[in-house]
């Protein structure tokens, strides 16, 4: 026999050396650890149009970031602050003071095309006709000039600085050296910088929270607020890392203890840890060569996941601790294989799923699994374990817990709360599909985010009008014939406010129109204008004359220019053949009724759509929990008519502890108010796991001691490594932590309970031929 | 942030330079003194003439109404004609015609109440002064030092005696921006004398 198991055993360190060999290689050479939580997410199929309007719209925020700072000194703190991130080596430009702003050259860009560019409001003037005040304010900026080139001839009603002033409601203050913003009584400043790297670089991310802690550690009286999307690149990626090792580790020792106490053997310990190295290194080995990289996050669900491995080796080993020389693996092999299919079937319907975080996580957990069964079966029998008293006594006292409670809970009983669990769930459960779910930035961040794009008005993106046209003309005039309606929402109070292109540059038939308004200006007021100040009739002509040689404006020109640089994000350009387009950004709160309105315009006009990302992705979640629902219900369904051919009857004692436990979990969620997410159901997939193989080892082995011990040794261990992902503060650990303590304890004493009541001399400790009796 | 801005606030400021004075960095001999001795003057009030010139149609056009000068607290320039218009600064900000400016505004305003209460770092930072003469016949001279202003602005030439008398403005493009401060107690009827001197 030992020949036999020999070559197998051989063959599999060979192919875990390899694994190891590849991997390491892999991780030398630098294989992606990814932090984005987006990466989770399902690339959503949608026009090349969305997908480049979406990269262009959060580029700004992924590439630069923003920071407030107040300080009783503010230029001594501000240079400190602008010292410390260039010597971290992070930022490529850094802005806070007037003159880091590029000198716009305003009077080349619109100087020549000022006739053409009217406000509203100066556009109702005009059409008014009660000119007079323009006349009275001209001819006071003519003695006295308050603005940019306000020339007799060139400008005489300083069109240049009221289009500038309709455009720039800005409320920065340059009054010193810094650019600063009144936020409550308060005087911050304003400092802008773009990153030297990328956003997601952990090591860029480490050098610009080093840099920032440096500055408040010098700085204790300054404050200062964050934005960008950096700093919650660096917040999930630090927050993720540290439960990482607080959850690996406390997960560890918890379980080493543990099985100190059974096992009371070192080397025992060591052939039970084993598996799920070798589980751990063929998952990471398989992962990284399917994905070419692995998520952080994989790596803390998947290595907790492995958690479940541990199952065979504590069945094999405390079946052969128990039983000694009269151990045979044939026995243990049909409940082995059973576990593992059911547990791996479980998880890997999730690779069905169209989101690439879940099929990560389904590969790497399933790679464990079947690596961790592989060395459990493979390795495990050539080695020796020592049969020690204080295992079998602590065996049996287990046993004496399970004789006080099983046959509590009957077929019938089990089918009537089975029932009414259902109908509570089935009535009472929410769902939440909320982003919220996979947000990992801290309240902290969150808040300074919040304030710093309430204040700049910065928006990130997710919420934007996406319009489409033959060419720029045709998209200026249909973003132009959008502004009444956004205008109305925005007085209504139902949109917070819009930033779209046509404001900055009209369309040529709007700018013609201006233009018309402008002469009508010039004759009925400049002739009077002239003759107020004393200048000569004479230069009447001359004004018509620059009036008539004004170039309308151009979108390219404007976008060219170093102001419209910070509109480029809103223009796409050529989409498509003979197919132009770009965004309207909608910000500062959305309400229903702007969204319903938005929508029915969008549904009305094939060129116009609504992209509401933070809603796409809501969606997706929902999508994702509906089908994980769908797919392990049946999934279930099947594992129990395969069930139903080993264990005919019996087989409602197998199912009964894992649905009776998600029961469990979905009823006291109902009844509890907590509405059902997608994380919740990734740990029932957990709960179902585990709760099948506690269902088959006591069917395979109703009276042996063994099975039970490693049963109650597998979900204590578990119920350590995710009672600590409970006290998550990452809300998808600290989602899945809960649900699998409930879920865990559920498993155990539902396992105890449905099992078939026993006359006491017909137990033993160890398996033998009563097995199946 | 813009040029425009600062044009803006140089045109505001320009408007209240008989403030400054009060405030003048001390960097050359006796400015220091020489803001003690016209700060010394209290409030005052008076007419002004001002004349802008056009280098290109090589035009001018006059200007003349009021000034006022609360030490400290208020600034009211009031414009006669051609039209009449009313620009005042104050701790709340500016005010043009009764009308609050919205736009850029509290900055200037705090930049002129922090001139009169003489935190010059400001000042000095922005423009590079230099000062001749004494108590009796002085005349400074303001180049700006950033950039973007020199663009549009050459300098400022203001002089006077125990008081500020002229403020001579170069754009530039060669034009020019002159203001005459009449004395408080002169009859505004002489003020013709006196602009015929200006570009």
């Amino acid at each position: 026999m030992m020949r036999a198991t020999r070559l197998p055993a051989l063959l599999w360190l060979m192919v875990l050396t390899a694994c190891l060999a590849f991997s390491s290689v892999q991780l030398l050479r630098g294989a992606s650890l990814d932090t984005r939580i987006t990466a989770l997410l399902p690339e959503t199929h949608q026009s090349p149009g969305v997908d480049r309007a979406n990269d262009q719209l959060s580029a700004p925020f992924t590439h630069r970031f923003v920071l407030l700072l107040e300080a009783e000194q503010p230029n001594e703190a501000s240079g400190a602050l602008a010292q410390t991130l260039e010597d971290a080596d992070v930022v490529s430009e850094l802005r806070y003071r007037p003159g880091d702003y590029q000198l716009d050259n305003l009077l080349e860009v619109l100087g020549p095309s000022r006739y053409r560019l009217l406000g509203e409001n100066l556009r109702a003037t005009i059409d008014s006709g009660d000119t007079d005040d323009l006349r009275r304010q001209a001819l006071a900026s003519l003695i006295m000039p308050t603005g940019l080139d306000q020339h007799p001839v060139r400008d005489p009603f300083g069109l240049l600085d009221r289009w500038l002033d309709s455009q720039l409601s800005t409320r920065f203050d340059t009054r010193g050296d810094l650019v600063t913003l009144e936020v409550d009584g308060r005087s911050l400043v304003v400092m802008t910088a773009t990153l030297s790297g990328n956003a997601w670089d952990t090591g860029l991310q480490d050098r610009l929270t080093d840099a920032i802690n440096d500055f408040q550690g010098a700085h204790p009286d300054a404050q200062l607020w964050r934005s960008g999307m950096v700093f919650h690149a660096a917040d999930g990626a630090h927050q993720a890392k540290s439960e990482i090792s607080t959850i690996g580790l406390g997960s560890l020792i918890g379980v080493l203890l543990i099985l100190l106490v059974v096992f009371r053997s070192p080397v025992t310990i060591a052939t039970l840890l084993l598996p799920l190295v070798a589980g751990g290194v063929f998952a990471l080995a398989i992962t990284l060569w399917w994905f070419q990289g692995i998520h952080l996050l994989t790596i803390a669900f998947g290595s907790s996941l492995i958690g479940v491995a541990i199952d065979y080796a504590l069945h094999l080993q405390c079946a052969r601790t128990l039983a000694g020389r009269e151990f045979r693996l044939r026995r243990m092999l049909p409940g082995l294989a059973l576990g593992l299919v059911t547990s791996v079937m479980a998880y890997v319907v999730q690779a069905f799923t169209p989101m690439p975080g879940l099929r990560q996580m389904a590969i790497f957990a399933g790679c464990g699994l079947v690596g961790a069964w592989l060395t459990v079966v493979l390795w495990l029998p050539l080695t020796r374990v020592h049969t020690t008293p204080g295992t079998r006594a602590l065996a049996e006292r287990l046993w004496g817990v399970l004789d006080r409670l099983r046959g509590r809970l009957g077929p019938r009983l089990a089918l009537v709360l089975a029932l009414v669990a259902i109908s509570i769930a089935g009535v009472r459960l929410q769902g939440d599909d909320s982003l919220r779910l996979i947000n990992t930035s801290s309240q902290q961040l969150l808040g300074d985010e919040a304030l710093v794009q309430r204040e700049l008005g910065r928006d990130t993106g997710t919420v934007y009008l996406l319009v489409m046209a033959h060419d720029t003309e045709g998209f200026l005039g249909r973003v132009e014939s959008l502004n009444p309606l956004l205008e109305s929402l925005m007085q209504e109070g139902h949109l917070g406010g819009y930033t779209s292109l046509a404001e900055r540059v009209p369309s040529r038939s709007r700018q013609s129109t201006n233009l018309e308004r402008t002469r009508t200006l010039y004759q009925q007021q400049l002739d009077q204008v002239y003759a107020s100040a004393g200048l000569p009739p004479a230069l009447y002509e001359r004004a018509l004359e620059a009036l008539e040689q004004s170039p309308p404006l151009t979108l390219d020109h404007w976008l060219a220019s170093p102001l419209g640089e910070s509109d480029q994000r809103l223009w796409l350009g050529e989409i498509d053949r003979g197919q132009v387009g770009g965004m309207i950004t909608l910000n500062g709160g959305i309400d229903d009724r702007a969204r319903q309105q938005l929508a029915s315009l969008a549904r009305s006009d094939e060129n116009i759509e609504l992209v509401d990302r933070v809603e796409q992705i809501s969606a997706v979640l929902g999508e994702l929990r509906r089908q994980i629902a769908q797919w392990v219900a049946g999934a279930l369904v099947a594992l129990t008519l395969l069930l139903a051919l080993r264990y005919r009857w019996r087989t409602w004692r197998v199912i009964a502890p894992a649905g009776g436990a998600i029961l469990t979990v979905l009823t006291l969620y109902a009844l509890l108010g907590v509405p059902l997410n997608l994380f919740h159901q990734l740990a029932l997939l957990l709960v179902l796991g585990i709760g099948l193989d506690a269902g088959i080892f006591m069917q395979e082995h109703p009276r042996a001691h063994h099975a039970w011990l490693a049963i109650t040794l597998s979900i204590i261990s578990s119920l350590l490594a995710f009672g600590l992902l409970a006290f998550s503060a990452t809300p998808v650990l600290h989602h899945i932590g809960m649900t699998t303590l409930i879920g865990l304890a559920s498993v155990w004493l539902l396992t105890a309970l449905v099992q078939h009541r026993l006359p006491p001399d017909q137990t033993t400790p160890h398996d033998n031929a009563h097995d199946h009796g | 942030m813009s040029c425009r801005k600062r044009l803006r606030s140089l045109s505001l400021v320009l408007a209240t330079l008989p403030l400054w004075l009060a405030a003048l960095p001390a960097h050359a001999m006796s400015l220091e003194s020489l803001a003690d001795h016209l700060a010394a003057q209290g409030d005052v009030a008076g007419r002004f003439e001002q004349t802008r010139y056009l280098a290109d149609l090589d035009t001018q056009i006059d200007g003349r109404g009021r000034y006022r000068f609360e030490q400290g607290n208020r600034v009211t320039w009031s414009l006669e004609s051609p039209v009449e218009e009313t620009m005042e600064l104050s701790e709340a900000g500016i005010r043009r015609n009764g009308e609050r400016l919205d736009d850029d505004p509290a900055g200037v305003a705090t930049l002129i109440m922090q001139l009169l209460n003489g935190q010059l770092s400001t000042l000095a930072d922005r423009f590079e002064v230099t000062l001749e003469g004494n108590q009796q016949a002085w005349h400074a001279t303001l180049v700006p030092r950033q950039q973007g202003l020199a663009e549009y602005l050459d300098s400022i030439d203001m002089r006077g005696d125990n008081r500020l008398e002229q403020i001579n403005m170069a754009m530039a493009d060669g034009d020019r921006l002159n203001i005459h401060l009449l004395p408080p107690e002169e009859d505004p009827g002489t003020a013709d004398t006196s602009s015929r001197q200006a570009p």
